[in-house]
């Protein structure tokens, strides 16, 4: 008896030793999943705004002199063209040079607790030095102020005469390393420089940087011009051109500064636009009151018609592989956009908004198609995706149209008109751009009138 | 002889006076004892009363704000008629809240057994009460095993909710600082809302960066993800230090390390 209860006894020993044992170790497994627990936070939303970002000017000698000025002065020149191009992006915002509590030496690490004094997240450094062989060389870094790291850094050599372009390319660094694009500043504008009365009104083919330095004008304004196009490789341009009042398209060469035209055709031939590789010239002809959208080989001089609708078919742009088009026709009764092979295969409308449709420009991205829109008396700027979907307006004023692009696909430039008023004022074209956003809109600043602007691809690419 | 039969009678009648004078006090102190014992127990709706009566001291040294914050865990308490019969072996407790009278159906059976076996002779006393021990022994043990293993999965569940509550605390508060005040995302690439980073944060029991934050995969990255995780790892630093969100330092394992995903797709299309 007293056998049987110890055997009991021993067995519920067992059992509770048993829970025991189990609870001990659920409560080692919980501990332990709980020590290494580890939060998971969605972060999914945050607020946009342009990047503060300093920079310094950059260091150099005083005492040597260059065709282009003191070294020094070209670094501080170069530093604030840098600024400019930024600020212009939209995307940073400058720090006032007044606010820096110190200026970095460019060969040592930048004191980062002093620019994250005065807010900077980013910092430009960099200096100047004139080699014997009289190049400028600019060196320049960019650092993570936050980090403390160094993001980019990069040294130019070129002519003491080519420091803007060595800023343009600085900027175009630092746009890269910031933003993930390619940026758009070493790039250049063409369009037509307008002047003189509403009646008599003189059009000259005109070429600046785009931040609308080093302007020339590549027409004397003797007859008329219109449609500028750069070329892929940035050393041509086609353009229309009213040569002995007779519309045709041009092809000038702006290394050698010679035109010539592009094929003797009846009728009228205007809208020219290079094909991305650069081999062909896509334009409309006019001819029996009919326009369609033609093809020429540049190499050849042979065209080919890719369309044959009686509608009025025009404004031809290629996509950035060059495989579709999208064009302006009225064929369905009213301006609208259209998209089709590079063959002149499957055509397919993609608008079908209220209002008019014109000058169809694919993006260099390829996500989506700038263009014009008039209706209720207004004019509008906007966007669309090659298939119709996504319809965007940017901008609208009184008169606008002839959207580009800037070379990363980011930025639009587009001209816009004026009306005139009683006094006999007024009528004034200006250049303006506004980026992808519809934020940022801002005026180019010409000599004079300006209208129907180009933009190159990056200069760099030749 | 007759005086002795005198005094005889005297003492018999002083006997059976004082015999029927006790039993009716006995009676009187039972009553009044069996009032107070339900008082105690029939308010006994109150997680804190639980603990006590059920013996598990601990949780609530460590906890004893939860119930208040908590109201929802007062749903989750087990039916009170168990814990009245766990309650009775408790006498001290029960003369306590004897100020509340309640309902007096149940209070007086249980108690009147163990009373009316109190004059009976000492060995039949005992027999009966021991007989009711052993009877009762494994029962109240089963009730109180039963009582602990509630009573601990409901501290268990408190705990475990409450770990989450705060979780969800600390989360919605670096949450909140990083999103409204650090993150700046780039807006510029061409599919700039499909670009998410995950980002490891490391913090100091102080809420400074116990070292830098790192971006998964950063090594590999190029172009547009770079900045973006760039965007990241930069709001990360910006708004260190964390201090400013007193995060509990209790809970320090579970905010030792924090993972952020960075998603800009809602609000970048």
């Amino acid at each position: 008896m007293r056998k049987r209860e110890t055997i009991e006894t021993f067995g519920r020993m067992k059992v509770n030793l048993f829970k025991i044992l189990l609870v001990s170790v659920i409560g080692l497994v919980s501990a332990t999943v709980s020590a290494n627990a580890v939060i998971e936070i969605d972060i999914t939303r945050g607020n946009v705004q342009p990047l503060p970002i300093a920079v310094t000017p950059l260091s150099g000698s005083g005492a040597q002199m260059t065709t282009a000025g003191s070294v020094m002065e070209i670094g501080k020149q170069i530093s604030q063209v840098v600024t400019a191009d930024l600020e212009r992006s939209g995307l940073f915002n400058a720090i006032d040079p007044r606010a820096f509590i110190n200026s970095d030496n460019a060969t040592a690490a930048p004191q980062f607790a002093n620019w994250r004094a005065v807010g900077a997240q980013a910092l430009v450094t960099g200096a100047t030095i004139l080699r014997e062989d009289g190049q400028l060389r600019v060196e320049f870094r960019l650092w993570d102020v936050l980090a403390g790291s160094q993001m980019a850094g990069l040294a130019l050599t070129g002519s003491p005469q080519s420091w803007r372009r060595v800023a343009h390319k600085i900027s175009d660094a630092i746009y890269k390393r910031l933003t993930g694009e390619e940026g758009y500043f070493d790039t250049r504008i063409v369009y037509i420089s307008e002047s003189g009365p509403y009646l008599n009104r003189i059009k000259r083919l005109a070429i600046m940087d785009q931040d609308g330095y080093n302007h020339q004008f590549m027409t004397d304004g003797s007859f008329m011009v219109l449609n500028p196009r750069f070329s892929p490789t940035s050393q041509e341009i086609t353009y229309l051109s009213y040569y002995n009042d007779t519309p045709r398209v041009y092809l000038f060469n702006i290394n050698t500064g010679k035109s010539e035209m592009l094929g003797e055709f009846r009728g009228m031939t205007f809208a020219p636009r290079f094909s991305p590789d650069g081999k062909n010239v896509i334009m409309s002809k006019a001819e029996h009151g009919n326009t369609d959208i033609f093809v020429m080989e540049l190499a050849t001089r042979r065209i080919k018609q890719l369309t044959t609708n009686s509608a009025i078919d025009t404004s031809p742009s290629y996509s950035p592989f060059g495989r579709y088009i999208t064009f302006t026709s009225d064929r369905g009764g009213s301006p609208q956009l259209y998209v089709m092979d590079a063959d002149g295969g499957n055509i397919k409308r993609i608008t079908f908004g209220q209002g008019l449709y014109s000058t169809p420009v694919w993006s260099p991205r390829g996500d989506l198609i700038a263009f014009t829109k008039q209706t209720g008396g207004k004019f509008y700027i906007g966007v669309i995706r090659p298939d119709g979907s996504g319809e965007r307006i940017l901008t609208e004023s009184y008169f606008e149209e002839g959207p580009t692009w800037s070379p990363n696909g980011r930025v639009i430039m587009y001209y816009r008109k004026y009306p005139y008023d009683n006094k006999g004022g007024g009528g004034e074209t200006q250049l303006w751009s506004i980026d992808l956003t519809g934020y940022n809109e801002r005026q180019v600043l010409t000599p004079l009138d300006g209208s129907d602007p180009a933009w190159s691809p990056l200069l760099d690419r030749r | 002889m007759r005086n002795a039969l005198i005094i005889s009678g005297i003492f018999h009648a002083a006997f059976l006076i004082i015999a029927a004078m006790d039993i009716a006090l006995f009676d009187s102190v039972e009553d009044s004892e069996m009032v107070i014992i339900p008082v105690e127990i029939l308010p006994f709706d109150e997680e804190t009363k639980t603990m006590e009566i059920a013996k598990l001291p601990e949780p609530q040294k460590e906890k004893p704000e939860p119930p208040k914050k908590l109201p929802e865990r007062q749903a989750e308490l087990p039916p009170p008629p168990p814990i009245m019969q766990s309650s009775m072996p408790l006498p001290e407790e029960a003369k306590k809240p004897a100020v509340k009278p309640k309902p007096p159906e149940k209070k007086a059976e249980p108690p009147q057994v163990a009373q009316r076996s109190k004059p009976k002779p000492p060995s039949r006393y005992d027999a009966d009460r021991i007989a009711q021990l052993l009877n009762k022994v494994p029962e109240q043990e089963n009730i109180t095993d039963r009582l602990a293993e509630k009573f601990g999965q409901q501290e268990q569940k408190a705990t475990s909710l409450d770990v989450q509550r705060q979780t969800m605390s600390i989360s919605a508060a670096i949450q909140k600082k990083i999103e409204e005040q650090c993150w700046n995302p780039p807006s510029g690439a061409l599919d700039a809302g499909s670009l998410r980073v995950k980002v490891y944060m490391y913090l100091t029991l102080d809420g400074n960066l116990a070292r830098p934050p790192v971006a998964d995969d950063y090594v590999r990255m190029t172009g547009a993800m770079k900045v973006a995780a760039d965007s990241a790892l930069r709001a990360v630093r910006m708004c260190a230090p964390y201090s400013d969100l007193k995060l509990p330092k209790t809970m320090y394992d579970q905010w030792r390390e924090v993972i952020l995903n960075f998603d800009p797709s809602g609000m970048i299309s």
